[in-house]
């Protein structure tokens, strides 16, 4: 009973770490800041090789958003020249500054069709942006471009007057990011060491009762073996003889075994792709005929001879193909949308299931 | 690192409030009626096949591990496969390429003959793995299917081009094949080579139709709730394109778009 409830507490304090990164937004009252950089100043350590980078930021008091049309006039400051122009007019670019009515000024963050984001210019704020003292610290990075945010993990990477947002952890629980991901590989490690001690167990008992063909359990033991070898030879440099060795094992398994029955697995392939679409063009029922139909144009639609077939109507040269598009590209992706939407929400519930212990009925329901 | 904003945050919740709620009512007892999957009612059809021809059955996990929300479906349905099979007096073989899903179907499988007063029938060697590629592991289990001359196969889980590789071989031993996917790219292939697929989320439906467990039943009934609420979003962004509403359009936009 009590390795169930560990197996719950456990569980219940991993979703809620995953919750908590990942569906909670990040809020970080005081920590978050968004601004442009100015500078950037990485100094690295040669003994450690670990590298500090402080980034300077003029950052904004606030956004204000603008509709893009061609009667709202704005100031746009450019190098030394002020001009005045429709919103409408207006280039993305870090480098141009708006002139707001109160004195204040700002730049553009962001557009789209309809609005246009300006960061109002506050003061300037330094960042150590990662600390490594014999430990890295994760801090996170939003850069804001034209199509939205997107994350950024190396904020050497960063430019000058490039906009970012969201500096510094990006939730209460991302400092810990790195530790609960090492975690999860060791568990990893642990479950495929149970399988390989579960086959471990399983092939020596037959080995040991000499039970019908136990000479393959031999077989998978020099596999292994043999295998673990040519493992500890990936990536190795050839500088010595042993390693010469390891690197020929890794070679000779990656290369000219595995790569060579992959390849042989894989042409299979195209002959089952082949019988497999003859069975299916059997009319069988209705959604069979359907099939068929759908298949038989997405075909024809890729070929010349579905050109050829409708080019003696006048102008409809390209009838065929536009309905292969149009299967592909609406129903298709229609129909695959429809199952995401179906899929998700699955996916959401039976996780809700195992992270709050209401799953019933399954394996994982019974008493250990 | 990708994370919610603030919206997804209020629609994530909506949306566990939904199934959370359905959950507990069906727990107090409140009738659910959930439609019929015919792939998932031609499970126990096929163990009797399986157990009438005096022929094993197969069932493989997928080529994924339990980091995979169909691994997890998968293994709720192959115990009811085992069970079914343990009451028949049924041989199962499971065969997987994922190390890390033998010991649960190990214990899945000797559990369900357990349950049904048959221990001596469970065989640890029934449970395989074959290679650590899916590739491989179908070509081996189609060595299985002509050695073992089996009956009816199972494909649940998740899978990636190994598809028809895992079913083709089935057809040609005249076998009744069972398969269930999440994977949109892999369902034709499914459905050319096996007499009943399973498609989509009706994978993570099964769990809760085989066993008839209300929790689960309530899940899916609040799953299709949310389903609801979705479609009736669509259908009015739809009319908004249609109309040309921008105002309506720009609503959404600032729920959804940012």
């Amino acid at each position: 009973m009590w390795k169930k409830k560990l197996i719950l507490i456990v569980t219940f304090v991993a979703g809620l770490y995953y919750f908590l990164e990942f569906a909670v937004p990040p809020i970080m009252p005081g920590q978050g800041t968004s601004g442009i950089v100015t500078s950037v100043v990485s100094i690295t350590d040669m003994d450690t090789m670990a590298s500090d980078v402080m980034l300077e930021l003029t950052t904004f008091k606030r956004t204000v958003k603008m509709p893009v049309t061609d009667k709202l006039m704005v100031d746009w400051i450019k190098g030394d020249q002020t001009k005045r122009i429709a919103t409408s007019d207006i280039e993305l670019s870090t480098t141009s500054i708006i002139a707001m009515d109160n004195s204040e000024r700002g730049i553009i963050c962001r557009k789209n069709k309809a609005e246009l984001t300006i960061g109002i210019l506050g003061g300037t704020k330094t960042i150590n942006a990662k600390v490594e003292n014999g430990k890295s610290k994760t801090v996170s990075f939003r850069m804001e471009n034209s199509g939205g945010e997107s994350q950024i993990d190396d904020p050497g990477s960063l430019l000058v007057g490039d906009l970012v947002s969201q500096i510094g952890p990006t939730t209460y629980v991302s400092s810990i990011l790195t530790d609960v991901s090492n975690g999860l590989i060791v568990l990893a490690t642990m479950a495929w060491g149970f399988a390989l001690f579960s086959l471990w167990i399983m092939h020596s008992s037959a080995i040991r009762k000499k039970t019908k063909e136990w000479y393959m359990s031999v077989l998978f033991f020099a596999g292994l073996v043999f295998g673990i070898f040519a493992g500890i030879g990936y990536g190795a440099e050839p500088d010595t003889n042993y390693h010469k060795i390891l690197l020929l094992l890794n070679d000779t398994v990656a290369q000219y075994i595995q790569f060579a029955f992959y390849s042989a697995t894989f042409s299979l392939l195209s002959f089952y792709l082949a019988s497999a679409a003859y069975r299916s063009f059997k009319a069988k029922s209705r959604e069979a005929v359907l099939m068929m139909v759908s298949a038989l144009i997405v075909m024809l639609g890729q070929i010349p001879f579905g050109v050829y077939l409708t080019s003696w109507i006048p102008g409809q040269t390209g009838l065929v193909p536009a309905i292969s598009r149009w299967l592909q590209l609406v129903l298709n992706t229609a129909s695959q949308r429809g199952m995401w939407f179906g899929i998700m929400l699955a996916s959401m519930a039976i996780g809700l299931r195992y992270w709050l212990s209401l799953e019933r009925g399954a394996f994982f329901d019974r008493e250990l | 690192m990708q994370h919610a904003n603030s919206q997804i945050f209020i629609i994530i919740m909506a949306i566990a409030a939904i199934i959370l709620y359905k959950i507990f009512s069906a727990r107090s007892g409140k009738e659910i009626y959930i439609r019929r999957i015919a792939g998932l009612k031609e499970i126990d059809e096929a163990v009797g096949r399986a157990t009438e021809m005096g022929r094993p059955m197969l069932f493989n996990t997928g080529n994924a591990d339990f980091t995979a929300a169909p691994t997890l479906a998968a293994i709720g349905v192959l115990g009811h496969v085992a069970q079914t099979a343990a009451k028949m007096g049924a041989r199962v073989i499971v065969f997987t390429c994922v190390p890390v899903v033998i010991p649960v179907a190990e214990d899945v499988v000797k559990g369900a003959y357990a349950a049904e007063g048959r221990p001596e029938l469970f065989d640890a060697k029934d449970i395989r793995f074959l290679a650590a590629q899916g590739d491989q592991t179908a070509l081996a289990s189609a060595q299985i299917m002509k050695d073992e001359k089996t009956a009816s196969h199972f494909y649940f889980g998740s899978y990636d081009f190994t598809a028809l590789l895992y079913t083709e071989p089935g057809q040609h031993v005249g076998a009744v094949q069972i398969a269930g996917c999440a994977e949109p790219n892999q369902i034709p292939f499914f459905i050319a080579t096996c007499d009943y697929t399973v498609i989509g989320e009706e994978l993570y439906a099964a769990g809760a139709y085989l066993t008839r467990e209300p929790t689960m039943l309530g899940s899916i009934v609040g799953q299709d709730y949310c389903k609801i609420a979705i479609l009736l979003v669509i259908i009015a962004g739809t009319l908004l394109v249609t109309f040309g509403s921008t105002s309506g359009l720009a609503i959404l936009y600032n729920i959804f778009g940012k």
